[in-house]
C-alpha cells in the first residue's frame, strides 16, 4: 500500500513537471499581454516531433534536442511578429482567436512537413529502473523533474534578478509608466513568446520518452498545461508550478486507485471546478495584470 | 530667461486628434536649457496630451517638435527618453509591485554604466531620503507623496535633458503638495530643465519662468510666471480670485 502510493505520487510528480512547464509559458504570455495563447500545447509537439525528425536525420541526441528547441523558439517569435503584432490593438477575444488559429496551423504544418506516426524518444539515460523506497522510478523521470527545478529556477532568477526580466513585470504592472522609462512593447512581447514556446518545447522533449509525440500530442498537454495555470493561478509564476503538481499527482492517483480510464476526466472535473468555485486559482488574491 | 540662444524644446503648429476628436490645435511653445515652464489649463484643456506627444506616446496630426535643433516627430518613445526627454506621468504610475530601488533601475533602462548608474541612485536617495529608507519596500505600499518622489526620482534616473512633470500635486495633500513643488524648484535650481504641467496654476506659476496657459487645446495665454499670476483673466478662471 505504502509502495503502491509513492509509486503513484512519483509517477504523478513526473508528469505534474511537465504540466507545470506548459503552465508556466500560458502565465508568462499572459502576464506580458493578457492572452491565453492556445497555441501553447503545439509548442509542447514541436519540441518533440522536431527532436524526432532531426534524430531521424542521424543527428546525435543533445543535437536533435538543441535544434528542436531553436525551431519553437522561432515559430514562438514569428507567432508573435506575424500574428499577434499586427493586431496588437485588437481585443483579448481576438488575439486568443488567433492563437487558436495558429496551433491548427502549426498542427497541419507539421503533419504534412513530417508525419502523423507516432515517435517514442529514447530515454536520454536510459531504462535501468531505479528504486526510490521500492517504488520503481525511470531515469527520464528524474531528468523531466530536475530539468523542472533548473527552468523555475532560471526563470525566477530571470524575473527577479535581471534588468530585462524586471522590464517585462514592470510593463506587466503598468504600460504607460514602462514606455515612458524607454521600454519598448514589442521586446516585452516577442520576449514571452520566446520563452514560452521555449518552456513548452522543454517539456515536450521531457516527456516523449515517457509517453510518445506524434502531431496533436499538444491539444491534451496544452490543456493540461492550461489547467494546471488555471487550478494555480496565473497571479505569479508559482501558480502554474504548484498547480501542475497538485494536477498531475491527483490524475495518477485517480488513475491509480479509482480508474485509470478516468485519468484525464480527473483533470476537466478539477478545472470546472476551480472555474466555478475560486476562478482566481489556489494562488490567486488580488487585481488581474494590465494587458501590454 | 535668455531667448537670444535656440530653444531646447520648440513645438510648432501641433495638432493632435483621437479618432475624430481634435484635442490640440496650432500649438506653439519652447522650453530653453535651465528653464521652469509652467502649463496650466483646465481639465480637458490638452495638457496631458501635449506631454504625450512630446513622449512620443501619441502621435501628431499635424505641426513640428524640434528637440536640440532636430526634428522629433517621427521618433519613438523610447527613442525619445535616449534623447533625454523624459516624461513623469500623471498619477504617478509607480510600478507597484516592485521594489522602491528596482523602480528607480528601470527608469535608467536605457542607460548604459552600471557605476554611473549606481551614483546616480544613491543621488536621488539623497534628495528623496525617504526612498532610501524604504529602498526594498514594493512600491505599491508607499503613500501617495512618496509614490510621487519615486515617480519623480524614476525620472531623473533617465538623466533627462528636459524632465516632463504631468500633475505632480494631484491626488496629494496640501502641505504634501507644497513639499512636492519645494523638490521641484530645487531641481530647477540643480539646474533640470522642466516643462510642469499643472491644474494647482498658483503654485507652478509661483516658481514657474514662464508659463502657457492652454485653452480647450490652443495656447490662449503666454508670459512670465509673475505676469500670468498678476493676468486678470488667469486670476479669475485659474486662481479662483
Amino acid at each position: 500500500m505504502g509502495v503502491e502510493f509513492l509509486q503513484f505520487l512519483l509517477s504523478g510528480l513526473t508528469v505534474g513537471a511537465t504540466y507545470a512547464l506548459v503552465g508556466l509559458g500560458f502565465w508568462i504570455i499572459h502576464t506580458a499581454c493578457g492572452v491565453i495563447n492556445f497555441a501553447q500545447g503545439e509548442f509542447v509537439m514541436l519540441g518533440g516531433m522536431a527532436t524526432a525528425a532531426f534524430l531521424g536525420l542521424g543527428m546525435p541526441l543533445p543535437v536533435a534536442i538543441m535544434l528542436a528547441l531553436a525551431v519553437a523558439v522561432v515559430a514562438g517569435l514569428l507567432l508573435e511578429r506575424l500574428a499577434v503584432e499586427p493586431t496588437r490593438n485588437g481585443s483579448v477575444v481576438t488575439l486568443i482567436i488567433i492563437t487558436i488559429g495558429a496551433s491548427i496551423f502549426f498542427r497541419g504544418l507539421v503533419q504534412v512537413v513530417l508525419d502523423k506516426d507516432f515517435h517514442p524518444l529514447p530515454a536520454f539515460s536510459g531504462e535501468e529502473p531505479i528504486l526510490i523506497g521500492g517504488a520503481a522510478v525511470m531515469p527520464q523521470s528524474l531528468w523531466v523533474v530536475g530539468a523542472t527545478a533548473a527552468v523555475v529556477l532560471g526563470l525566477w532568477l530571470f524575473f527577479e534578478h535581471s534588468l530585462h526580466g524586471k522590464a517585462v513585470r514592470a510593463a506587466a504592472a503598468n504600460l504607460l509608466a514602462a514606455r515612458l522609462c524607454g521600454i519598448r512593447v514589442r521586446f516585452v512581447l516577442l520576449l514571452s513568446f520566446g520563452m514560452s514556446a521555449l518552456l513548452g518545447a522543454i517539456a515536450g522533449v521531457l516527456i516523449a520518452p515517457i509517453s510518445a509525440t506524434y502531431y496533436e500530442v499538444g491539444i491534451m498537454l496544452g490543456l493540461k498545461g492550461f489547467c494546471a495555470a488555471m487550478l494555480g493561478g496565473l497571479r505569479s509564476g508559482w501558480g502554474p508550478v504548484v498547480g501542475g503538481l497538485v494536477l498531475g499527482v491527483v490524475e495518477a492517483m485517480g488513475a491509480g486507485y479509482l480508474a485509470s480510464a478516468y485519468k484525464d476526466a480527473v483533470a476537466f472535473v478539477i478545472i470546472l471546478l476551480v472555474l466555478m468555485f475560486m476562478p482566481r486559482g489556489l494562488l490567486g488574491r488580488g487585481a488581474r495584470s494590465e494587458r501590454v | 530667461m535668455p531667448n537670444s540662444a535656440a530653444p531646447l524644446l520648440a513645438v510648432a503648429e501641433l495638432d493632435v486628434h483621437y479618432g475624430g476628436i481634435q484635442a490640440l490645435r496650432g500649438v506653439a511653445i519652447e522650453v530653453h536649457k535651465g528653464e521652469l515652464v509652467a502649463l496650466v489649463g483646465n481639465n480637458g484643456a490638452g495638457k496631458s496630451t501635449l506631454l504625450h506627444a512630446l513622449s512620443g506616446i501619441v502621435e501628431a496630426s499635424r505641426g513640428s517638435i524640434r528637440f536640440a535643433g532636430r526634428d522629433i516627430a517621427a521618433a519613438s518613445a523610447d527613442a525619445r527618453v535616449r534623447m533625454g526627454i523624459v516624461q513623469v506621468p500623471e498619477a504617478r504610475q509607480v510600478f507597484g509591485p516592485l521594489s522602491v530601488e528596482d523602480n528607480l533601475r528601470l527608469g535608467a533602462f536605457t542607460r548604459h554604466g552600471a557605476a554611473q548608474i549606481a551614483r546616480d541612485i544613491e543621488r536621488t536617495y539623497a534628495l528623496f531620503p525617504v526612498l532610501a529608507e524604504r529602498r526594498r519596500q514594493a512600491a505599491g505600499t508607499l503613500s501617495g507623496g512618496q509614490q510621487q518622489m519615486l515617480a519623480i526620482g524614476r525620472g531623473l534616473m533617465a538623466d533627462p535633458r528636459l524632465l516632463l512633470l504631468d500633475e505632480p500635486s494631484m491626488g496629494l495633500a496640501p502641505n504634501v503638495a507644497d513639499e512636492t513643488f519645494e523638490k521641484i524648484g530645487d531641481l530647477k535650481g540643480a539646474g533640470v530643465t522642466i516643462l510642469l504641467v499643472e491644474q494647482n496654476a498658483s503654485s507652478a506659476l509661483y516658481i514657474a519662468d514662464r508659463g502657457y496657459v492652454l485653452e480647450t487645446g490652443s495656447v490662449a495665454l503666454k508670459g512670465s510666471g509673475r505676469e500670468l499670476l498678476a493676468d486678470e483673466a488667469v486670476r479669475k478662471a485659474y486662481l479662483g480670485m
